[in-house]
């Protein structure tokens, strides 16, 4: 189910209830079990709303870790523990790897051979991608991982652990939660004070904001530009590369505020996914505000393995565009977004070989300097998104030939309009406005609506505003899913 | 937290009585309630903007009209189950079989969310685009999906100084005015818009077996009637389509079908190329009355034969 749906919006007062009911219980180990069961059902109930036959796969993919991780505390052998190690690495990234990549390596062998004149033949299986299995099984893997490396103990209680890897708030499109933060706060009771219960329910508010008002009206436009078919000129193609720049912004940083803000009612406190990306000076600073638990999961189970930045700066670069490459793949089966992730760990390379340094803070940078440097890396970041939306590398390849030429000077709006498209951009502008300037003038909190320390006139101003932009300017037409959902 | 949700309440009070969308919604439901103020009521007309042109004030006491501009067979069956769930007397349903009714322009209906609270309350099965739980938050003003593309069109249109045209909104005898050759044009452009994609998806043949079944299971009879158009309106229609649709009145055991779509030839009695005029409502009344052996036409209209 959506988190911006009807059924959603029952089942989680349902949820919540019953919740704090349990939390009456006493002993509190007692209340503490049962809410850890109740969140485990519904948990499995949300996942199964999708397809029932989810469950018995993310079921599976939880035994076999809690499984692991009992071996790895029974033994102290360290060949015996890697080959253990590497049993749950090979069961989760097989699992992955099936279910998201078969056909892809597939098809892309049967062209490969084809390309030198080789005809072959082998079937492709019509594999339906379980919703969240790229999120969940790397969510599972900091688990392992972390007791491999001895970072944390094996969880015997099962309850915990299958609620934690199933937490439904975070299940379908993260934040990536590493078992040391997340697996505790299912081990102790929570308590949730009225301020932490306001703040979720003003980060929800927040997060459907970002996703129904900014990146749903987005869609409208990017969707006619991207899925037309035919050619554009550079200028529509760049319009339609901004667009989705913050459709896809505000749809993934919408679900994981939502996310963060349901997590908080119940007590939990979820890592921050984004720090308003779009204001980064430099593509590393950017990385370091996106899908940050991504991004960090990659950087410690990925780039730091493969010698990280301590060693030569060919290696370095090697490291990163690794890295990224895996990342680009690990976003979706097609050599679209391979090149998506290529793209920047390219863009990381002038770092690496120019000895770039952080940007000074910004009380020291003229105000000029920053907006060149923050226009700059959001222009790169919308060439790579192309990449990423495009249907077909033919697709990208052609829009971004065309943003690099002289079809780049032409007045859009007349091609705008006559795919009916200038109300859409007024809408979807307007909104972006609205989210730009609240980020900005919030830029040190969590999220934009963070407002828990302003005076109640102003709180309430503000929250009748939010709900009544939702209301009234939301896309209407059927239910758009979540981006991240297909990964 | 008390005063957020008065003030979100107070807000879809507001828009409710305030905004034109539910005033039209107001106009809809009026439509159909107003069955119940004609106690002897037991015939039905059921359809869209073709079949709205028989209006009420036209049909005698026993016969009602419950068709809207616009409405798709999801709206006939929803209202006919309403009506049903009220315990309506109706032991015939005049429901439209016009092919248009089966093809793309009648996929999505502008009124379809007017009749979710129909569907809710005789407790429907079928009919919920989003599930029955999206369809009961879309009563509340606020979160009436509808209601938002209907706001932000009249802010485009305002900022475009446009005015929304209302289709089929000539007056009675400017049609018969046109030169004979533009009303051919029009009514051969109108009649291939209307007419694509019959055929084309189930949903609309799944809905016209709905309302057959219900029908059946109420003992009401169901005469097919099809609507009077000019002649380019309807040659426009594709053979196949047109075979599709009697198939399915055959297959449904719908045998009472009444074609008038080439009843009438004089263009005085339409007011653009498949929607009749006043003048042709009556005449169609009472061409009805005579195959159907039963009064349909308002006694004071009838006199004046």
């Amino acid at each position: 189910m959506l988190f911006h749906t009807a059924v959603f919006a029952l089942f989680l007062p349902i949820v919540l209830s019953l919740y704090f009911l349990l939390g009456t219980l006493r002993p509190s180990e007692r209340a503490l079990r049962a809410q850890n069961f109740l969140l485990l059902c519904a948990s499995y109930f949300f996942y199964g709303w999708w397809d029932w036959r989810f469950v018995g796969l993310i079921f599976l993919s939880t035994l076999i870790d809690y499984v692991v991780g009992l071996a790895l505390q029974a033994t102290d052998e360290k060949r015996r523990r890697a080959w253990i190690l590497a049993a749950s690495l090979a069961a989760n990234l097989g699992i992955l790897g099936f279910f998201k990549y078969y056909n892809f390596f597939v098809a892309s062998a049967l062209q490969a051979l084809a390309s030198i004149g080789v005809q072959a033949h082998a079937s492709t299986l019509h594999v339906i991608l379980p919703v969240g299995l790229s999120f969940y099984t790397f969510q599972s893997l900091t688990y392992t991982v972390g007791v491999y490396r001895r970072e944390l103990g094996a969880q015997r209680e099962p309850i915990a652990f299958f609620a934690y890897v199933s937490f439904f708030p975070q299940l379908v499109a993260g934040p990536i939660e590493r078992a040391a933060h997340l697996l505790p706060q299912f081990l102790k009771p929570r308590h949730v004070t009225p301020a932490a219960f306001a703040s979720g329910l003003r980060q929800m508010t927040w997060g459907l904001f970002c996703k129904l008002v900014v990146a749903d009206n987005c869609a409208v436009v990017v969707n006619s530009i991207f899925d037309r078919g035919t050619p554009v000129s550079g200028s529509v193609a760049l319009c339609g590369a901004f667009f989705f720049a913050f459709q896809i912004y505000g749809d993934f940083s919408g679900y994981s505020h939502i996310a963060l803000g349901t997590a908080r009612l119940m007590g939990f406190e979820l890592m921050q996914n984004f720090a308003t990306p779009y204001f980064s000076q430099s593509i590393p600073e950017f990385w370091r505000r996106w899908h940050i638990s991504l991004s960090t999961w990659f950087r410690d189970f990925v780039f730091i393995p493969l010698g990280g930045s301590r060693v030569s700066r060919a290696r370095y670069a090697r490291n990163i565009l690794i890295t990224f490459t895996v990342s680009g793949l690990w976003h979706g089966a097609n050599w679209t977004f391979v090149v998506w992730g290529f793209l920047n760990g390219l863009y990381y390379l002038p770092h690496i070989f120019l000895g770039g340094r952080a940007p000074p803070p910004q009380r020291h940078t003229p105000a000029a300097l920053v907006l060149v440097r923050v226009a700059f890396t959001f222009f790169l970041t919308m060439i790579a998104w192309i990449f990423f939306r495009a249907k077909s590398m033919h697709a990208a390849l052609t829009m971004v030939g065309a943003v690099f030429s002289r079809s780049l000077l032409t007045n859009p709006l007349p091609v705008l309009k006559s795919y009916g498209l200038v109300a859409s951009c007024l809408f979807a502008g307007s909104a972006i406005s609205i989210l730009v300037g609240l980020e900005y003038l919030q830029r040190d909190k969590g999220y934009a609506l963070d407002i828990a320390g302003r005076n109640v006139g102003t709180r309430w101003v503000a929250y009748a505003a939010m709900v009544g932009v939702i209301c009234c300017f939301r896309y209407t037409g059927s239910a758009l899913d979540f981006i991240y959902f297909q990964f | 937290m008390l005063v957020g949700t008065a003030l979100f309440a107070v807000t879809n009070v507001v828009a409710y009585h305030s905004n034109g969308y539910f005033e039209r919604e107001r106009d809809y439901h009026d439509e159909v309630t107003g069955y119940f103020e004609r106690p002897h009521a037991t015939a039905v007309f059921a359809g869209d903007s073709h079949v709205a042109q028989l209006d009420n004030s036209l049909l005698a006491p026993d016969v009602y009209n419950v068709a809207w501009g616009g409405d798709s067979l999801r709206e006939v069956y929803a209202k006919l189950r309403y009506l049903v769930a009220r315990h309506a007397k109706i032991d015939t349903l005049f429901l439209t079989a016009d092919p248009h009714m089966f093809g793309d322009g009648r996929m999505e209906s502008s009124n379809r969310a007017f009749v979710d609270e129909y569907l809710l309350l005789s407790l429907s099965p079928y009919g919920f685009e989003h599930g029955w739980p999206s369809a009961a938050l879309g009563t509340v003003p606020l979160f009436n999906d509808d209601f938002v593309q209907y706001l932000k069109k009249t802010i485009t249109e305002s900022l475009k100084h446009d005015r929304q045209k209302i289709r089929g909104g000539e007056e009675d005898g400017e049609w018969a005015q046109l030169p004979a050759a533009e009303r051919l044009k029009i009514a051969s452009a109108a009649g291939a818009e209307d007419h694509t994609g019959i055929g084309a998806h189930p949903e609309p043949f799944q809905w016209y077996e709905r309302i057959a079944a219900l029908a059946q299971a109420n003992n009401i009879h169901i005469v097919a009637v099809m609507y009077p158009s000019h002649d380019a309106y309807i040659d426009a229609i594709p053979p196949q389509a047109e075979s599709l649709v009697r198939a399915e009145l055959q297959r449904l055991n719908i045998h009472d079908v009444l074609d008038f779509r080439r009843a009438f030839a004089d263009p005085a009695y339409f007011s653009d190329p498949d929607h009749v005029s006043r003048r042709g409502a009556i005449a169609l009344l009472r061409l009805m009355s005579e195959r159907t052996g039963r009064d349909l036409l308002a006694r004071d209209l009838l006199a004046r034969q």
